[in-house]
């Protein structure tokens, strides 16, 4: 063997340390990434369980949960009823006391407007923005941008809507009907004007899901965007919606995209199904869609409002018993060739998933996780 | 010559974990996708920006699809677990067809609400398996010619 020179090293060691250290760097710098998005993860988790809490805070008041769409004001175009999100009805509860008299105080006696551009409604509160989120202006219409979301609360498994339609006229443009003041029902544990109790959420807390990811998209071709089917909810297969949404980020068609309004996750304090409803009709990162036909007004049609995250590979969900999970994309959603279920309509065509989302569907509970 | 030895062992060494690497992927059992694709036309002119959806009544596979200008289009499992791999699995389906299209799109600062017209550009019978007499047969080699021809009357 030859005798090596005293504190020198041949070229082939080198090259091999080179080449293992090369080797430990590629193996360390994607774990970098991913502890980052870990850790937004969990945050994220515990913005969700602030809100859980508030919810439940705001029930031990009240002895009733918040709705999901309340406020005062009639629902015609100039003075709105029904427009202010349950973000706004728990924020004495989650110390958000200052925001919440802020804005009642612009309550002139038109009712509160949660789209007015007005210094109060933009507010944005650190427990409502998941860090996985970066969108902060709305990516089509700039300047549209009032208090942030990345949250919503559950409407269950049937086409959720904001307002009251029917034989061709919209209760925002007919007086008679607004001042009924009719609350709307869904099956999840959130609608308008519907403050249930706790007993109403008959499948269990713990197997009722109260708040689920809605990403802020920051482009409009994204997921999270919302897309425009010219359809019939009573009759419309989710397969349709499921189906405009390309390699699980991009819509096929952006022609159909809603662009011409405020996009969601830009306006937290408004009601609308919306911007701050989530069903759980097609599961976990799969399109949006509102399904209407004729004129419409997109913000308060009926639709499909799948949750959406940055996470990969799934959303976070609180449960009715505050508890926040990691539900996959892939969660058994039975049937989506099924027309989304009545209000009134029993179990849920959507397996496993659907059956989270309905508070009263006598869905037996199974293991999900 | 015991250099050439370890150089040697090294390279073995490297060899295994290229080879290893790979092995990390369970293989679930799914089932075989074949490729349906086909063109639809509207009284003879072929129809761009139709979403397609074949309804599976006996099992949860079912797929989806949209044409491009030239009215065809490629359908795909409507299952996560195919990453939208493209091809539908064999049997026979119900099928809905339909184009969605949108009237103009404003805002409004005043009252932050727009409006916007929508319709189905295709005959809505087509739009949902209610109405809809729209069938289709997969077959097991697969296929590229599952036309439909609708019509507007």
């Amino acid at each position: 063997m030859r005798k090596r020179s005293p504190g020198g090293f041949t070229l082939v060691e080198l090259l091999v340390v080179i080449a293992i250290i090369g080797i430990l760097v590629g193996l360390l710098l994607p774990a970098v990434q991913a502890a980052r998005e870990a850790a937004r993860r969990m945050q994220c988790s515990n913005n969700m369980k602030q809100q859980a809490l508030g919810v439940l805070n705001y029930e031990s008041a009240y002895k009733k949960l918040p709705s999901l769409q309340s406020g005062n004001g009639n629902i015609v175009q100039t003075q709105q009823r029904f427009c202010m999100s349950g973000w706004w009805e728990i924020l004495p509860y989650v110390e958000g006391q200052t925001i919440y008299d802020q804005i009642n105080r612009l309550n002139n006696g038109f009712g509160l407007e949660p789209w007015n551009g007005n210094a109060a409604y933009r507010q944005r509160v650190p427990w409502l923005e998941c860090p996985s989120d970066n969108g902060t202006d709305e990516p089509v219409n700039a300047g549209r941008n009032r208090g942030l979301t990345s949250y919503a609360f559950c409407v269950g498994d049937n086409m959720a809507q904001s307002q009251i339609t029917g034989q061709g006229t919209e209760e925002r443009n007919n007086l008679a009907l607004a001042l009924r003041k009719l609350p709307i029902y869904n099956r999840g544990m959130f609608g308008r004007a519907s403050y249930h109790s706790l007993g109403h959420v008959r499948d269990g807390l713990s197997n009722t899901i109260m708040l689920a990811e809605r990403q802020r998209p920051n482009l409009v071709n994204t997921k999270g965007t919302v897309v425009l089917i010219a359809g019939d909810p009573a009759t419309y297969s989710p397969l349709s919606c499921k189906a405009q949404l390309i390699n699980g980020r991009e819509y096929i068609n952006a022609g159909l995209l809603f662009t011409g309004d405020t996009l969601p996750g830009y306006r937290a304090w408004a009601g609308n199904a919306y911007f701050n409803g989530v069903s759980t009709i097609l599961p976990p990162n799969n399109a949006v869609c509102m399904v209407g036909t004729g004129s419409v007004s997109p913000h308060w049609f009926a639709g499909i409002w799948t949750p959406t995250s940055e996470h990969g590979g799934g959303v976070q969900i609180a449960l009715g018993d505050g508890s926040v999970r990691f539900l996959n994309d892939s969660i058994d959603s039975g049937n989506l060739g099924a027309v989304a279920p009545p209000v009134s309509g029993g179990q849920s065509p959507y397996g496993v998933w659907g059956a989270l989302g309905s508070k009263a569907g006598g869905e037996t509970p199974v293991d999900y996780e | 010559m015991q250099r050439q030895q370890s150089t040697n062992s090294l390279a073995t060494l490297a060899l295994l974990c290229l080879v290893w690497l790979p092995i990390g992927c369970n293989g679930k059992k799914l089932p075989t996708i074949v490729k349906a694709e086909g063109i639809v036309t509207l009284d003879g002119t072929p129809v761009e920006n139709a979403t397609i959806s074949f309804i599976s009544e006996k099992t949860d596979y079912h797929a989806v699809g949209n044409t491009n200008a030239q009215g065809k289009f490629s359908m795909r499992v409507a299952r996560s677990e195919y990453n939208g791999k493209i091809g539908a699995c064999p049997g026979d389906y119900k099928v809905e067809i339909s184009k969605s299209t949108i009237g103009g799109q404003q805002g409004t600062e005043s009252t932050g609400e727009t409006q916007v017209t929508l319709r189905n550009d295709l005959p809505s019978k087509y739009a949902s398996i209610g109405s809809s007499d729209l069938k289709v047969t997969v077959p097991k080699e697969g296929s590229d010619k599952l036309n439909f021809e609708l019509t507007a009357k």
